[in-house]
């Protein structure tokens, strides 16, 4: 029992000697793929869009290959709605605030390191707003609409959760300065609608993010 | 080698968790009479309850409207298919389900439902008869006002007597005789009156909103008609020109005083109308938001677009702008049309809504729908054809406030009873009397 104890005393030491602290910021585009069944509305359409994300980073390095990382963004998770048999065009705007927890598993040279992140994220839908055309099929007049989207309490999930992936350069420009580009993809599994029905008719967000940031070490 | 391991493991784990998502159920459209979609409820009392209540979940434009009103949907599922399975058990039994005893089950289903536009037709699998059952119908019946409001028609008879009027002018292509003359008047046929009261007050007063039939210009609604049903369709359009003409004279000789239109158990009917009775009013070359639709835009129960201005032309032949009161006098027999005219002129600075609160039914409507679906609603099932046929507003009606009232009505800004035993005994008629005071003195 005192062995194992030392070991592992002398373990986190080592460790700790390697770790290291970092906190950065993160711009870039988020392109979201509405998953939604449209049943019968068979000229409905539902498009993907682009969107901005931006938020802060912080990192803890706990050897050179392996850290944990989480941030707080600000993402949109857009998407497009349009009918093929009339003029109805509308882009929906939803803002996410979101707090993403991952693994960074990083590898290659001192100044050069490509990395990769594992893990899942937190999300909570501040507000939609739509904007384009639509029209009144009873006096049949197309209108354009730029308004927010009341949200339902019944209806709407604001809580969202999902899981991450992503892929990434980093290039340590100075001795305490790195820039990173990533590609990740956020998988939702929580739909956006609560079970509110008997019938079930979830819709979910797919959201693919670009980013470039840039990050201090400690 | 660690390392590749671990993100090894790290990237088998995120492909088994982006499974986690729900799949949807199958959900049908239910416009058109589909074989598949109707087979059941070709079978069973349960598969005609099945139908309706998933259809109306997918296409009622109401549920968050109901919901203030505390109907919960899927309790309802729960509640009724239990009732309907017992009748399919007791035919199976070889037991007689009358005609009566299914109305009475779907007057049940269907009275919490605040669409009042909406009437639900099944057919009774015991005796193959078709059951009607109409939500609005039922709540009209327990108004205070229904007794004294039902069957009533205008009648200035007192008043003509009295010498208060003048250029009296009244036509129907709704009587009997006309009918049996040129049956499409059962569709497209009115009644109006028109006169000046009290020599400044241009009265119009009818029976539905078909105006458009006899005064557009555009279409022939009546092709091949003979020479006496147009010339019966002519006195429709002297008396409402009668009207017209009188307000003008009147506005560009001051003697103006007021308008009023009498919607007193007018039952609705056409949209275009709005330009031959408000619209003639406003100023030429505009138009009048006079409220808000709303459509569905998808098969979830909450499942809406956004609210979208519902706005009606002007008429566009030359017309005076009225800036002197205008007044809609509405009973709890004012239906659709003839409410959207007392919302209309709610809007108008100068115009008020005299009488007792209509009949609540807002919602649009098109004639037929199981051929226009671009709002992938407006009717369940078609009829005569399918064992279920519901026919269905395609969108629901908000007011200038963002309200609905469906299923309640518009409420007067002067709120006054109609004396029936008056009107009996001596023909004067107290909620057109309360308009005429209301012009007169603005109170």
């Amino acid at each position: 029992m005192k062995k194992i104890l030392i070991l592992a005393l002398t373990a986190f030491a080592t460790l700790q000697a390697s770790a290291q602290w970092r906190i950065g910021v993160n711009v870039g585009g988020m392109y979201n793929h509405y998953v939604i069944d449209k049943h019968y509305f068979d000229d409905y359409q539902y498009k993907d869009r682009w969107g901005v994300g931006f938020g802060l980073m912080g990192q803890y390095d706990i050897l050179d290959w392996l850290g944990v990382r989480a941030e707080l963004d600000y993402v949109q998770k857009n998407h497009q709605q349009m009918r093929t048999l009339e003029e109805t065009d509308c882009r929906i705007t939803n803002s996410y605030l979101q707090l993403p927890v991952m693994a960074s598993f990083s590898f290659g040279g001192t100044k050069l390191r490509g990395f990769c992140h594992v893990g899942a994220y937190g999300g909570y839908w501040l507000n939609s707003r739509i904007k384009g055309v639509a029209i009144n099929h009873l006096i049949i007049e197309s209108y354009d609409i730029d308004e927010d989207i009341p949200f339902d309490s019944e209806r709407d999930q604001r809580w969202d959760f999902g899981f991450l992936g992503g892929l990434g350069m980093e290039y340590r420009f100075a001795s305490h300065w790195a820039a990173q580009v990533e590609m990740r993809y956020y998988h939702s599994v929580v739909s956006t609608q609560k079970d509110y029905m008997r019938v079930k008719d979830p819709k979910y967000n797919s959201t693919l993010a670009l980013q470039a940031g840039v990050c201090y070490f400690f | 080698m660690k390392h590749k391991l671990f993100l090894l493991g790290a990237l088998l784990l995120l492909l088994t968790v982006t499974s986690c998502r729900q799949e949807s159920d199958a959900l049908y459209s239910y416009g058109q009479n589909d074989v598949l979609r109707f087979q059941e409820a070709n079978e069973s009392y349960a598969g005609e309850f099945k139908l309706f209540w998933h259809a109306m979940n997918q296409n009622y434009g109401l549920w968050d409207y109901e919901r203030e009103f505390g109907l919960d949907w899927d309790a309802v599922y729960d509640a009724f298919l239990p009732r309907f399975e017992a009748l399919d058990q007791r035919l199976e039994n070889g037991e007689e389900i009358t005609d009566e005893e299914y109305q009475s089950l779907l007057e049940d289903l269907v009275r919490p439902l605040h669409d009042s536009h909406m009437i639900a037709i099944f057919k009774n699998h015991a005796t193959g008869n078709d059951i009607t059952a109409d939500p609005c119908a039922l709540r009209i019946y327990d108004r205070e006002d229904f007794s004294v409001a039902a069957g009533f028609n205008p009648d200035l008879s007192y008043y003509r007597n009295e010498g208060r009027l003048s250029r009296y002018q009244s036509a129907s292509t709704i009587t009997a005789s006309a009918i049996e003359m040129y049956p499409d008047y059962a569709e497209k046929g009115m009644a109006l009156s028109s006169c000046v009261i009290d020599d400044g007050v241009a009265y119009l007063e009818f029976s539905e909103f078909h105006l458009y039939f006899y005064l557009n210009k555009d279409e022939d609604f009546f092709p091949s008609a003979p020479q006496s049903v147009l010339a019966l369709n002519q006195t429709v359009v002297d008396t409402w020109n009668n009207w017209f003409s009188m307000i003008q004279e009147m506005k560009k000789n001051g003697t103006l005083k007021g308008v009023i239109i009498d919607l007193r158990g007018n039952t609705g009917g056409l949209v275009p109308d709005f330009r031959y009775v408000i619209g003639a009013l406003i100023p030429q070359d505009s138009s009048l938001q006079i409220g808000y639709h709303r459509e569905k835009n998808g098969v979830g129960r909450y499942d809406y677009g956004p609210l979208l201005p519902d706005v009606r032309p002007s008429l566009s032949d030359p017309h005076e702008t009225i800036t002197e009161p205008i007044v809609v006098l509405t009973n709890c027999l004012s239906e659709s049309m003839s409410e959207v005219t007392a919302m209309s002129a709610k809007t108008l600075s100068n115009g008020r809504v005299v009488g007792k609160r209509s009949f609540g039914a807002l919602g649009g409507l098109i004639d037929e729908p199981e051929s226009y679906s671009y709002t992938y609603a407006g009717c369940i099932g078609e009829k005569d054809k399918t064992p279920v046929y519901v026919y269905l507003p395609i969108c629901a009606s908000f007011s200038m406030d963002k309200k609905s009232y469906e299923g309640v009505g518009v409420e007067p800004d002067i709120e006054v009873d109609f004396d029936k035993d008056l009107f009996t005994a001596t023909g004067r008629d107290t909620q057109l009397e309360r308009a005429l005071q209301y012009i007169e003195t603005g109170d």
